[in-house]
């Protein structure tokens, strides 16, 4: 079960800030989107905590993943680098506003999406073959990534919703622990796609401080 | 007091390339948390799926991958920078 709900969101799916990209232009795709989305926005909001349970039911929400494999499309169709920038730097302004440091994890989910979306551009196939691999393999890790990310892209939406501070307080934590484990989804998909490359190979092994220095070239 | 480390350090040619391209304190603050590592004096959260055997320690906006799935080895794999300037 785990692993056919990871293969249907295809690997071009949404990441965060492509949605919220959508989400401020106000196109009709995403307006029909987030109509769709509000009473769990409504939900994330008055409980920030919740939003990881929220979003593993939407994970078994069929009309939802039609409505996240027609963004997915789009994303990629019309989505750029700046806006995603332009999207996190908008929301970075907005917690720093109320003296919220969110910016380690704004910069852990802008580098999860930015080298997703190079994949998804310039690398293609190998990067298909990579994610198929991982969510056939992982189906349990699959699962769990996609609970991740629809989990932030429900509080980043949630954020921009209210002007309380302890709101965007309980948001910011939440964010702050998705996006610890985010990160170590990023380097898996990066340490993967790097596989059976020479520079991975051991050049040198040291049993010592000094040996190390030595190894690496240093006073 | 011997300086010998616990785990012998195995170290790939792009750690070796990732290393060098640090500034001076980077490379001083890599190199006290590897000799922690290779100490047993602290480890990483281990990374997804079949590739739970590598692990990130964060080291500032960096993080140090490396791989201690074999006894008594620590496989250094990379370096990686976060890119501060995404915003």
């Amino acid at each position: 079960m785990n692993s056919q709900v990871a293969l249907a969101i295809p690997p071009p799916s949404p990441s965060p800030s492509q949605t919220l990209s959508g989400v401020l232009a106000r196109s009709r795709l995403y307006i029909a989107f987030l109509e769709y989305l509000k009473p769990y926005i409504e939900h994330v909001l008055d409980e920030p905590r919740a939003a990881e349970e929220v979003a593993q039911n939407l994970l078994s929400d069929t009309r939802f993943l039609y409505l996240l494999i027609i963004l997915s499309q789009d994303a990629v169709l019309k989505a750029s680098e700046d806006e995603m920038r332009n999207v996190y730097k908008l929301i970075y302004d907005k917690f720093k506003e109320f003296s919220i440091d969110i910016e380690d994890s704004i910069e852990i989910i802008l580098e999860h999406d930015l080298w997703k979306f190079r994949q998804i551009k310039e690398n293609y196939s190998n990067f298909i073959s990579m994610y198929l691999d991982f969510v056939m393999k992982s189906p349990g890790d699959a699962h769990r990534y996609a609970t991740i990310l629809i989990a932030v892209m429900l509080l980043l939406i949630a954020s921009l919703e209210t002007k309380s501070r302890e709101k965007l307080g309980l948001i910011a934590s939440e964010i702050n622990r998705l996006t610890d484990e985010l990160e170590l989804y990023t380097l898996t998909f990066i340490v993967a796609l790097e596989k059976d490359k020479e520079e991975n190979k051991v050049i040198a092994t040291a049993r010592n401080l000094e040996e190390l220095k030595k190894v690496l070239e240093i006073e | 007091m011997s300086n010998e480390f616990k785990h012998s350090s195995h170290i790939s040619r792009r750690f070796k390339k990732s290393f060098n391209s640090l500034d001076k304190e980077m490379k001083q603050r890599v190199i006290e948390k590897v000799q922690e590592l290779l100490m047993r004096h602290t480890s990483g959260e281990p990374l997804k799926g079949e590739y739970k055997g590598f692990k990130r320690i964060r080291i500032g906006k960096y993080r140090l991958i490396y791989s201690d799935s074999e006894l008594c080895k620590i496989y250094l794999y990379d370096i990686r920078s976060r890119e501060t300037a995404y915003i």
